[in-house]
């Protein structure tokens, strides 16, 4: 008996220490935390705001990764908000931010559920990055990064999307072809709303690629945007089907010179199910060709591209804008002396850089606003329709990493005339962005870096005085980092925003077609922002930091000084990832 | 169309520059000349696949989440607090004559005590790094009000108060720490940002929210042998929400703190966007010497932001202060002085001084070990989350946007403030001493003080009811803050406790509450704490008394007759018998009686008892309580309390109650 007990104890005790190990591999913890105070003040010209706004949070995202066997894995992140004005209990707030689960059957299949973020090509789903950045400085940067992608869930160019995705690939033991991959989603959009009679939409995709090396592949690609007719009373249904087809080769890749050729080609189709108002059919496509030289033992890259976007080439998910100019900022909306006609405060490169209000996490079907006097020759992106011409990009790095250089030029055309059918617009975009590792060049321990960009970006079409189309827009950015004490940076930066000239920007209806043009709006501008950042940032550790800033921001509008305001903000981020 | 062509032309023609491309291995076999499938004719193989790797670059989804890196654990604790309570009113409180009925209902059966405190509290944080952490507390409700279906408001999961961020540094200019977030639970010296630990002098008997557990006599005997017992963070600190910077080793021996955010009066319940933010920025730095000697100067301050709307404004406070410690021969003098000020449209900037001198005497000088205190804290000296009471400027407590009323119902006024207390326009002094005689310690202490200048705002006078102090402060059976109650809506409650405004005519002139004559104040506490034995189990006796005045004349002991405005007696004695192992039984009594004198409220017809006009105040409050305290293991208790109460004013109508309640408190620390 007492053995029996014993081997009893023992089992018990070696399964008890299995389970403790299990548990502790299987249950994994990490968490993202964020102190962030704000001080926002506008000038004193105004007489309808306050002077002064303030708001601050702190917040803690606590990820859960679970994997109940080798093939599965669930994650979640759960938010734990407080704001800094709120205590005991007010204003907290506990929330689900992300969910997923995923995993692999049968040891070739991969699935995830949930939450995921989904990139293919500029041209099928592409989440474009937000204007008026051009190696922005960290002064500006943190700020944009760490807390309004954060708050939008932008992670590079991917679209963060509530659904499901699989992939696998198939391999041969031919020398012809290494493997076939195979990729497919389905996400949803939106859901249907009975009250404003909107319909679920959903998303539905894939691409096949074929592998033949890693020196050559050809794919193609799929997705539908379409909204399920049935889940509302008009049955109504809007269905944006995009495929493409894309191929890289590299030709030459040796210890000096590279030298790869890529291209994709792709159609599109807008249709309104049921609708008769609609129209029937509008068809879309592009191609882009390019060709990328690598002069290896001088660093340097070169590329040459040509693409064509026809006129009516509609693709939701790489069109889709992350800004949405049409929403209004959450600091001072409004400004002026008179509270019956006030003015409208638009979308800034202050805001651009601190509000997470302001942007955009949902695609949608229908071409969104733009303000061209922040990029006027390709607002939705590589995807913008009505567009062709050929891009130089060039990238150099010095072998000892002291300075690095981006520079890119374009001369872009409309595809065809809008408002003047007979004449086509001209884009011409040049930028040059730059880094320059000061204490490698003098040979100094600690960071000095200086960096700025410059974009300048012109329209162009000759017309009479409310056709002709002449604007010029310059962005400017550059920030100085050095490191003044061990881990300590001292951070200045400038941003700066010129546009001067007319554009009539088109007015779309509700299924994409232009029924206008705005003749007001964007005529005669002639305005500047810009903005100055001074701060000090110390870094615990390469994702933690606490950093005070301070930042002007001025708006000279000449054609309308009424227009004209300056605001600054103070704020500390204190900002923690695992 | 032709561009179209040309790009179908360009990608057809793209494959056939992969004959220039090398295979997939450099073995010198055939060139690719296309992708055929007819051309494949090995078999396909699924590839293996692996969910915890990274997909390629080129695969459609990103599966790396917001968050990359992940640990086997994070440090999670906390708590598990069942309490139970139900409330039997034989006699109700009635509620203010203009609403009228009874205040609350005569049977409450309820979970929890009304504030925001955890059914269950978790804590979890971590480390990424050895010198950053992040953690937070987490709250779960579950207030046994029964599943009512899946559209019923949900049990509620929240952040509880804490939530803070840390990173710490070390550099040849001293060790930093920087908190961020909060509530933080801390302290900078009494004038400045702190709040008030007195000379521990209070009952035990009833449960607090964030009292521990383990062993059921340690309670009893540290209050007993310490003086007092164990209390969490948030026992003698404030709240703070902001960015908190700590210097230490830092060079001459000094360190450093810097505070920037807000407290609990400027924060409050408002949303995230304030459009007229209110905020406090602090510091310290401090000069350490040897033998724990130190001086430090020290400054907090409280601004409103001024807008182009309220005609900028300027609505601050300011405190500039040095605290000292020094110790020489077992005498130590600790204490602050400084400078204060107050300037808002309503008030013109003032400055006045504020002193405070603690003077601790050894027993082998003196005979008996005394603690003597001298204060002074000017009218303009002032401040919403110091040390000290503010009774002269009341939109300081207010808020300056929201004068008059009471939005924070902290007394104003004529605080009747017991041994230990500061409120400005106060000028003071204190004596306390302790003897030990056998089994028995007598704790003494009398405290005087006078206004030093007579203000023509509120000639109000308040006091504790601190006799049934949580029994009052939930007889709304509402969210614990009351600004008006009973009958005469003369009572306000705060958490977990109540005290009574007396409004005070004594003009001959205007016969109404215009001030004629600085008020004066006087306290005296005596308790006795007494352990024994009996049946070879512990037994602890504590006795604790207060007899407090405030009069027109000035007197070094609380004034026991009619001359005093309000005289106000708390007596309590409690009794704790350790009966078996895990379990001790307890009894409380208390006793409270309040009396005015006839430039106070008195009664009218209509608030008379029988229509009697003309008597003042005369309050008697009564309770009588046992309780058993059970350690069910070494991290979970069962406590329970059976309290009687009662409350009695001799000449005012319906100003009593009377009744029971009972508690049950189960609680397990994890």
């Amino acid at each position: 008996m007492k053995k029996a007990i014993s081997v009893i104890t023992i089992c018990l005790a070696v399964l008890s220490s299995y389970t403790a190990k299990a548990q502790g591999d299987n249950i994994k913890f990490g968490a993202y935390g964020r102190a962030l105070q704000q001080t926002n003040r506008l000038d004193k010209k105004d007489t309808l705001n306050p002077d002064l706004t303030s708001q601050g949070h702190v917040l803690m995202d606590l990820g859960i990764k679970i994997n109940p066997d080798k093939k599965t894995e669930i994650q979640s992140i759960l938010r734990l908000k407080s704001d800094l004005g709120g205590f005991y209990g007010g204003s907290n707030i506990a929330e689900l931010r992300q969910l997923f689960v995923k995993g692999i059957i049968g040891d070739f299949l991969s699935y995830q559920v949930g939450d995921i973020y989904l990139k293919m090509t500029p041209y099928t789903m592409y989440n474009s990055g937000s204007e008026l950045s051009i190696s922005e400085a960290t002064v500006f940067k943190d700020l944009r990064n760490d807390y309004v992608y954060y708050e939008n869930r932008n992670k590079g160019n991917s679209w963060w999307q509530q659904g499901a995705h699989t992939n696998f690939a198939i391999g041969t033991k031919s020398r012809y072809l290494e493997k076939i991959k195979f990729d497919g989603f389905f996400v949803r959009n939106r859901t249907a709303d009975f009250f404003t009679q909107t319909p679920s939409t959903f998303h539905a995709g894939g691409r096949v690629m074929f592998v033949q090396s890693s020196r050559f592949n050809l794919g193609a690609n799929y997705l539908n945007l379409y909204d399920a007719g049935a889940t509302h009373l008009s049955k109504f249904s809007t269905r944006n089907p995009v495929h493409s087809y894309e191929t890289e080769v590299i030709v030459l890749d040796n210890d000096n010179l590279g030298l790869n050729i890529n291209g994709e080609l792709g159609f599109s189709q807008l249709n309104f199910v049921k609708d008769t108002m609609a129209p029937k059919h509008v068809n879309g496509n592009f191609w882009d060709a390019g060709v990328t030289a690598k002069v290896k033992p001088a660093n340097l890259k070169v590329k040459l591209s040509y693409s064509y976007v026809s006129p009516r080439f509609y693709s939701s998910a790489a069109q889709t804008k992350r800004i949405n100019y049409l929403n209004t900022p959450s600091i001072f909306p409004v400004y002026g002396n008179d509270p019956f006609n006030p003015i409208n405060r638009n979308i800034t490169a202050f805001d651009i850089v601190r509000d997470p209000t302001i942007y955009n996490v949902g695609i949608t079907p229908l071409l969104m606003a733009y303000n061209p006097s922040y990029g006027n020759a390709q607002p939705y992106g590589k995807a913008t329709p009505n567009r062709m011409g050929t891009t130089l990009d060039l990238n150099y790095t010095d072998s000892l990493q002291i300075l690095s250089v981006d520079a890119s030029g374009s001369y872009l055309k409309e595809v065809q005339g809008i408002d003047v059918t007979n004449k086509t617009r001209s884009f011409m975009i040049a930028s040059l962005a730059a880094n320059l590792n000061i204490n490698k060049l003098i040979n100094f321990k600690k960071k000095i870096l200086l960096h700025g960009g410059m974009k300048f970006e012109h329209t162009g079409r000759s017309g009479d005085s409310t056709l002709n189309i002449n604007l010029t827009n310059q962005i400017y950015d550059g920030g100085f980092e050095i490191e003044a004490l061990k881990k300590l940076d001292l951070l200045v930066g400038i941003k700066a925003v010129n546009s001067k000239g007319s554009e009539n920007v088109v007015i779309r209806d509700q299924y994409n077609e232009i029924i206008g043009y705005n003749t007001t709006s964007f005529r005669n501008m002639n305005f500047q922002q810009l903005m100055l950042g001074y701060g000090a940032k110390y870094r615990f550790s390469t994702a933690t930091y606490i950093t005070v800033q301070y930042h002007t921001f001025n708006l000279t509008d000449k054609s309308v000084p009424a227009r004209t305001f300056n605001m600054n903000q103070f704020y500390i981020l204190f900002n923690m990832n695992f | 169309m032709k561009f179209y062509l040309a790009g179908i032309t360009a990608l057809l023609l793209l494959p056939a520059a992969a004959a220039f491309a090398s295979p997939p291995d450099s073995s010198g076999t055939s060139l690719l000349k296309g992708v055929s499938l007819k051309k494949i004719k090995s078999p396909f193989t699924f590839m293996q696949s692996s969910s915890t790797v990274k997909l390629q670059e080129k695969e459609v989804n990103d599966p790396v989440g917001i968050i990359q890196r992940f640990m086997s654990g994070l440090n999670a604790g906390g708590y598990y607090r069942a309490y139970l309570w139900g409330r039997t009113l034989t006699n109700d409180y009635t509620n203010p004559a203009s609403i009228g009925g009874a205040l609350g209902t005569h049977k409450v059966l309820s979970m929890g005590d009304g504030n925001y405190d955890p059914v269950m509290l978790l804590y979890v944080g971590g480390a990424p790094t050895v010198n950053t952490s992040i953690g937070s507390e987490l709250i779960l409700l579950n207030p046994y009000t029964a599943y009512n279906g899946p559209t019923a408001p949900p049990r509620e999961f929240n952040t509880y108060f804490n939530m803070v961020l840390r990173g710490n540094t070390t550099t040849k200019f001293g060790n930093f720490n920087v908190v961020a977030g909060g509530i933080q639970w801390t302290q900078l010296s009494p004038f400045t940002f702190g709040t008030n630990i007195g000379y521990q002098r209070y009952s035990i008997w009833e449960r607090r929210p964030w009292d521990p557990v383990g062993n059921v006599t340690t309670r009893y005997a540290s209050y007993y042998y310490n003086g007092t017992i164990n209390q969490d963070a948030r026992f003698g600190t404030r709240a703070f929400k902001g960015f908190i910077v700590n210097g230490y080793d830092m060079p001459f021996k000094t360190s450093l703190d810097f505070f920037y955010g807000k407290t609990d009066i400027n924060g409050g319940f408002d949303r995230e966007v304030i459009v007229r933010p209110k905020s406090n920025v602090g510091g310290k730095i401090t000069k350490n010497f040897k033998n724990n000697n130190r001086i430090s100067l020290n400054t907090f301050n409280s601004f409103v932001r001024t807008d182009s709307i309220n005609s900028h404004i300027n609505v601050q406070w300011n405190v500039f202060t040095s605290e000292y410690n020094f110790n020489f021969k077992e005498f130590n003098l600790n204490g602050e002085v400084g400078v204060g000020g107050y300037a808002s449209p309503n008030y013109k900037r003032s400055w006045g001084p504020g002193v405070l001198v603690n003077l601790i005497t050894p027993k082998k000088y003196t005979g008996l070990p005394f603690s003597l205190r001298y204060f002074q804290i000017d009218k303009s000296f002032t401040s919403n989350v110091a040390q000290f009471s503010n009774t002269s400027i009341q939109e300081v407590t207010s808020g300056f946007l929201s004068k008059g009323t009471q939005q924070v119902l902290a007394p104003f006024g004529g605080n009747m403030t017991g041994v230990g207390d500061l409120a400005n326009n106060r000028r003071g002094g204190a004596i306390n001493t302790e003897v030990k005689v056998w089994k028995f310690k007598f704790i003494g202490g009398l405290q005087m003080e006078s206004e030093m200048d007579l203000l023509g705002n509120k000639n109000i006078i308040t006091y504790s009811h601190r006799i049934n102090s949580l029994t009052w402060s939930r007889l709304p059976q509402v969210f614990p803050y009351n600004n008006a109650m009973g009958p005469n809506g003369r009572v306000k409650t705060i958490y977990r406790g109540a005290y009574e405004t007396v409004g005070v005519f004594d003009n001959p002139n205007t016969g109404d509450t215009t001030p004629v004559s600085r008020k004066h104040y006087a306290s005296l506490d005596f308790q006795i704490k007494f352990k024994s034995k009996l049946f070879d189990r512990d037994i602890y006796f504590y006795n604790l008394n207060t007899v407090m005045s405030v009069q027109n004349k000035f007197s070094p002991v609380p004034v026991f007759s009619n001359k005093a405005y309000i005289n106000a007696h708390y007596h309590e004695g409690e009794l704790y018998y350790h009966l078996v192992r895990n379990l001790i039984i307890s009894f409380y009594g208390g006793l409270e009686y309040v009396k005015g004198n006839k430039y106070t409220d008195t009664t009218t017809a209509a608030t008379g008892v029988n229509g009697i006009t003309g008597k003042a105040r005369d309050q008697i409050g009564k309770a009588f309580g046992v309780g058993l305290d059970f350690t069910l293991s070494s991290n979970t208790a069962l406590y329970l309390r059976q309290r009687w109460f009662s409350f009695n004013d001799k000449y005012f109508k319906d100003e009593n109650f009377k009744g029971n309640e009972a508690t049950i408190e189960f609680k397990i620390f994890f």
